[in-house]
């Protein structure tokens, strides 16, 4: 049985019969695990699977079995939550053929079928943080004002000292966990929506490849750190409003982690090399948005250029003329 | 009537020469009404001889009908206690605004030989986008006044207005030589623009970032603790405004009668 992203369950494509993962109960799954942390045999076919170190699930390549590696997803590798995957596999080829044809730089042809064939169903590991953000910042400001008098012009500026003290709460900002994912692709995916977060089960990862995190939650508390630091100064200066000029004298900011979900989400990744450079597409396999960097056809780049440069000359100089050169 | 009795063909090609006729009679008419019927120079101080007057006034009806304005030339011995732009100003309204052939678009010289107070002030009048009063701005002007000041102060009084004349039929019509104006600053900003465009496609062309600040902020827990904003004090610093420099520079302005006009003179 394998997980149907479209019923949401569990699903034998030989019969047809269903079962509902919320009632699901963990048990030993079709792995049997040997002292070789790196090989594993096919409990249905016997076939020798070689994974690599941070792979928990996938399918066996000769039967076609979903094969989960029961101790990468426990003990303390146990994740605590997951978003199945929502968008299936022939959903996924379709929208990244479109979104190859709409891109206004690729070149024709690129995407052709054969090479989507090659897409894959991966469950990458996150680290969602609660945090705590104590943030509070001293400025210097000016509200300035201009008039006339007489036959002077007078300028008249007020200076304040402002202070501002805040406190923020963030909820599960996510942080991809894996070395081998690009960390600004995955970044690039958000937001997934967490109404669909669901606590874990083995039985979602049915038919894809699962990976395990190879980063804990401290040391990619950093990352996360340097992240909600940022929306915390953001937040600190929307409060401060209505001056002329603003600049920020000392700024101290506090950002502790209050806890923390190891969590899978679904992704849809292409490899493509194409003229001998890597491509690499991702798509949120929940919302469906699309990232990755596609090859420019640099016939289409210098096209879009000429174009535009000519239209705006054609319109600079309809101006011109329209105004009778007066400036 | 007759032309209609007359059998078949005929008709028409007598109705037909009788069109031609009118039509090689009419554009005739209609380019007496656009020439200009209004006095060009006005020697009240007699500072032209007969020949020279008639000269010049035919050389302002030329040149002025081919540029679409009227050039005009005052001279005067005194004008009182006046300055030289009311006494321009005054004449517009009362001579020009309501006989102009040209859409009030004009150039006017005044010369006057008062004896403590000898100068001369030029003015553009003219209210669209393409007027007189736009290709006579205040440098143009000055240039003009610095050509045809020292023709006047040597008595060379004919030479100067021929100056004049011939300075504003150069004038008139002239593109400015703007920056806009030239080709390579055309060019530079059209790629410019090109290449922002482009860098902007292909930055886009992986996907957007499509979170914030505020993505993950719990708004029912956050909240500001503590505020203070506290006035410290004022400082106050005054410039003196730009003066006009009123030694005749530039001496636009409007016309009592609401004319605005471009100008500018000088002594000699």
């Amino acid at each position: 049985m394998i997980f149907d992203s479209n019923s949401g369950m569990l699903t034998c494509e030989s019969c047809g019969h269903q079962e509902n993962i919320d009632n699901y109960q963990e048990k030993d799954d079709n792995i049997e695990s040997s002292s070789d942390t790196n090989e594993y045999h096919c409990k249905n076919c016997g076939a020798i699977i070689m994974t690599d170190s941070d792979t928990s699930a996938t399918t066996c390549s000769f039967c076609g079995a979903a094969v989960v590696i029961a101790e990468r997803l426990s003990g303390k590798l146990t994740p605590a939550k997951v978003i199945p995957f929502k968008i299936s596999k022939e959903e996924a080829q379709i929208a990244f053929k479109k979104w190859c044809k709409k891109g206004l730089l690729t070149p024709k042809g690129f995407m052709s079928a054969d090479r989507i064939k090659n897409i894959t169903g991966i469950y990458v590991p996150f680290w969602l943080y609660d945090l705590k953000s104590r943030a509070m910042a001293e400025a210097s400001c000016t509200i300035v004002n201009t008039y006339d008098e007489g036959d002077y012009i007078v300028t008249e500026t007020k200076h304040y000292n402002v202070f501002r003290d805040v406190d923020l709460t963030y909820l599960k900002v996510p942080v991809d966990a894996s070395e081998k994912m690009n960390n600004t692709l995955m970044d690039k995916l958000e937001p997934f929506n967490y109404e669909e977060l669901k606590d874990f089960k083995t039985p979602y990862l049915a038919g894809y490849i699962a990976e395990k995190y190879n980063m804990d939650d401290k040391e990619l508390f950093p990352r996360v750190k340097e992240r909600v630091d940022q929306y915390a100064d953001s937040f600190l200066r929307s409060t401060i409003e209505g001056y002329s000029t603003t600049s920020i004298i000392n700024e101290d900011i506090d950002t502790k982690e209050v806890s923390s979900y190891y969590s899978l989400f679904p992704i849809w990744m292409v490899c493509y090399d194409y003229h001998k450079s890597d491509h690499i597409f991702a798509m949120n396999g929940q919302t469906g948005k699309i990232v990755g960097n596609p090859p420019l056809s640099k016939a289409k780049i210098f096209t879009w250029f000429l174009g535009i440069s000519t239209i705006s000359f054609l319109i600079i100089n309809i101006i011109l003329f329209l105004v009778g050169g007066e400036f | 009537m007759k032309i209609l009795r007359q059998s078949g063909s005929r008709k028409y090609i007598i109705l037909f020469i009788m069109l031609c006729s009118f039509l090689i009679l009419w554009p005739n008419h209609s380019k007496s009404i656009a020439a200009s019927t209004l006095q060009k120079v006005y020697d009240n101080a007699s500072l032209l001889t007969d020949e020279e007057r008639q000269d010049l006034e035919k050389m302002c009806d030329t040149y002025g009908d081919s540029n679409n304005t009227d050039i005009i030339i005052i001279t005067e011995d005194s004008i009182g206690n006046q300055t030289t732009k009311l006494y321009l100003e005054k004449f517009y309204d009362q001579n020009i605004k309501k006989a102009s052939a040209y859409d009030g678009n004009c150039a006017l010289l005044l010369i006057t030989m008062d004896e403590s107070n000898r100068g001369f002030q030029i003015q553009g009048y003219g209210d669209n986008p393409n007027s007189t009063q736009y290709y006579l701005d205040g440098e143009r002007i000055d240039h003009i006044i610095s050509k045809v000041k020292p023709l006047l102060s040597n008595g060379k009084y004919y030479d100067a207005m021929k100056q004049y004349i011939n300075m504003v039929d150069d004038y008139v019509g002239m593109k400015y030589q703007h920056i806009y104006n030239q080709l390579w600053f055309q060019l530079l900003v059209s790629l410019g623009i090109g290449t922002i465009a482009v860098s902007i496609m292909i930055f886009n062309s992986g996907g957007k970032v499509t979170v914030n600040s505020g993505t993950y902020l719990d708004q029912n827990h956050s909240k500001i603790l503590d505020q203070r904003d506290d006035y410290i004090r004022t400082t106050i610093t005054r410039t003196e405004k730009p003066k006009n420099n009123d030694n005749g520079g530039d001496s636009s302005g409007t016309s009592p009668g609401g004319s605005s006009h471009s100008g500018g003179g000088s002594s000699f």
